[in-house]
């Protein structure tokens, strides 16, 4: 055994298996050095000093073992079904809610007088059902895809001396620019000002969020009724509307943090193949990224036309991420089913799912 | 190289949800990403945090994660990304595009740069930077390697085309006299 009793810090520090022990890196060095710290505690100051300056030379990094540990311990938690909120609250959205006590009672007045006007001017709209998705060219050049269960409304003087369309449900925008006419889409929740842009809308009037993503360009979004407000979204952003409280189906509130942020941005959901979630439907493609199968529910109605009865409470809970591409209803059950227990049955277009 | 192909195989195996060869992945390049965002912003908590991130976002994702020729500069440039958002985030974003640079190209520091930034205590970085100047380059060099690369000396001896030994003496001289300059 070597005496180590008049060593100095760089005696240790000098010495591989100090330093792997430091580092955290190999569990036998770990292990012989801390038994010999037990043994020797004359020299635990001096070891302390070595260890502090390993840890400077090092630049302060985390022990490996203890990081993987913890890495373990969090992906264990992760295995357990839970409702995470994802959306980062940005503070400047405080500020921007200053702006809407001021702002509220302008917009509250202009949406009055829109909607008198809306309903004389409508002339040309559009509709889709469940499973159905359709593709909109308006005189302009804009083109607009339709997701199902939707609605789009053209005002007779579009493109006259405006461009204003009023949409229920989903849609997906690409505006031809035209400095002189913006273009508007009218929501229950917001206003969204665009002059050329590429954008995606989904406003459904039974869903507990609406929310908007940029693609390309500018566009600026008002929000209606008083809690109105005006956000500007660069590409990538994603805004959220979450809608007052008694829209929220009641599994959600009881799983739902105690208060809703009424709006949030955040970037889109790009997955590594660059299929952006949020747009995935107008190739077709059924993306479910981390949903509740509440949230699901009201998706896949309007996917597949049908309508979805849960039979039990616990099954709403279930969260699933998948893609599905030209799947039946009963191929993406059955999928789901590999993932989590569940029975379903199918009569026409009723949905019975149970436990 | 040959760790090439070992990380590639770990990361084929992790593509098809392994978690035994993430685990591994880990272990072989889990410093090597710290090393490399502090290199680059400067701040060992930011990096740290993003390259958990980056191996967190890489379980979470694993089914959806593409065949990778490179899969090391994959994570860095992963790495790079996740800096960049946490920075963002911390508001350091002015930071963040110093070192970004205009157009996303990353400078990195030289370690007498980095290691005096990296460090929190005030009076550690005021007495670092003056005992690093007391090394010749050499051993600022072998320092760098075996503390901060966490080479073991036989890597070192073959990196800098000398004995074994020679390396040896040359870190113990230089703890030698980073620990005198460094007390406390």
């Amino acid at each position: 055994m070597i005496d180590r009793s008049l060593f100095h810090i760089e005696d240790f520090l000098v010495d591989n298996t100090f330093q792997e022990y430091c580092a955290g890196k190999d569990k036998l060095c770990v292990t012989y050095w801390e038994n010999y710290i037990k043994a020797h505690p004359e020299q635990e100051s001096t070891i302390k000093d070595a260890k502090r300056l390993y840890a400077i030379l090092s630049g302060h990094k985390k022990p490996l073992n203890s990081q993987l540990e913890l890495l373990k311990k969090e992906l264990n938690e992760q295995e357990t079904p839970q409702i995470v909120p994802v959306n980062r609250y940005y503070s400047w959205l405080k500020i921007a809610a200053v702006f809407v006590l001021i702002s509220g009672a302008i917009v509250w007045y202009k949406n009055s007088d829109r909607q008198t006007k809306s309903i004389q001017n409508l002339i040309t709209s559009y509709k889709t059902i469940g499973a159905e998705r359709k593709k909109i060219e308006l005189p302009d050049g804009t083109i607009i895809m339709l997701n199902a269960r939707s609605s789009l409304e053209i005002n007779k003087d579009f493109n006259i001396d405006n461009r204003e369309v009023t949409l229920i449900g989903e849609a997906f925008f690409d505006v031809t620019h035209d400095k002189n006419k913006p273009f508007k889409v009218l929501t229950t929740d917001f206003d969204i000002n665009v002059l050329g842009t590429t954008f995606n809308v989904k406003a459904y009037p039974d869903e507990p969020t609406s929310e908007a993503v940029l693609i390309k360009g500018v566009i600026v979004m008002e929000g209606n009724k008083n809690r109105g407000n005006s956000i500007t979204l660069k590409p990538s952003q994603k805004v959220t509307f979450y809608k007052v409280k008694e829209t929220l189906p009641s599994t959600r509130q009881q799983n739902a943090p105690a208060k809703y942020p009424e709006i949030t941005i955040n970037s889109y959901t790009k997955k590594s193949d660059s299929t952006i979630v949020e747009m995935a439907w107008i190739q077709n493609q059924l993306e479910i990224q981390d949903q509740s199968f509440a949230d699901l529910k009201k998706t896949l109605e309007r996917w597949y036309n049908v309508e979805i009865k849960f039979t039990d409470n616990e099954i709403e809970k279930y969260h699933f991420t998948a893609t599905f591409k030209d799947e039946t209803l009963s191929e993406v059950l059955n999928a789901l089913q590999s993932a989590e227990h569940f029975k379903y049955e199918i009569k026409g277009n009723q949905v019975i799912i149970s436990k | 190289m040959d760790n090439k192909l070992v990380h590639h195989l770990l990361w084929e195996r992790l593509r098809v949800g392994d978690q035994d060869a993430f685990f591994d992945l880990y272990k072989a390049l889990y410093y090597d990403l710290v090393n490399f965002g502090i290199r680059v912003c400067g701040d060992a908590e930011t990096s740290g945090e993003a390259a958990d991130q980056v191996f967190i976002s890489i379980w979470e994702k694993h089914e959806q994660l593409t065949r990778v020729e490179n899969v090391h500069s994959y994570l860095r440039t992963f790495l790079k990304r996740k800096v960049l958002r946490i920075l963002e985030r911390k508001r350091k974003i002015n930071d963040a595009l110093t070192n970004a640079g205009a157009e996303g190209e990353w400078m990195e520091m030289s370690y007498e740069e980095f290691i005096v930034k990296v460090q929190t205590d005030e009076l550690v970085r005021f007495k670092l930077k003056a005992a690093l100047q007391k090394l010749t380059y050499r051993q600022k060099q072998l320092i760098h390697l075996k503390f901060f690369d966490g080479l073991s000396y036989e890597q070192i001896a073959e990196q800098t085309t000398q004995t074994i030994k020679t390396a040896y003496n040359t870190v113990y001289d230089a703890i030698k006299i980073l620990r005198k300059e460094l007390k406390d």
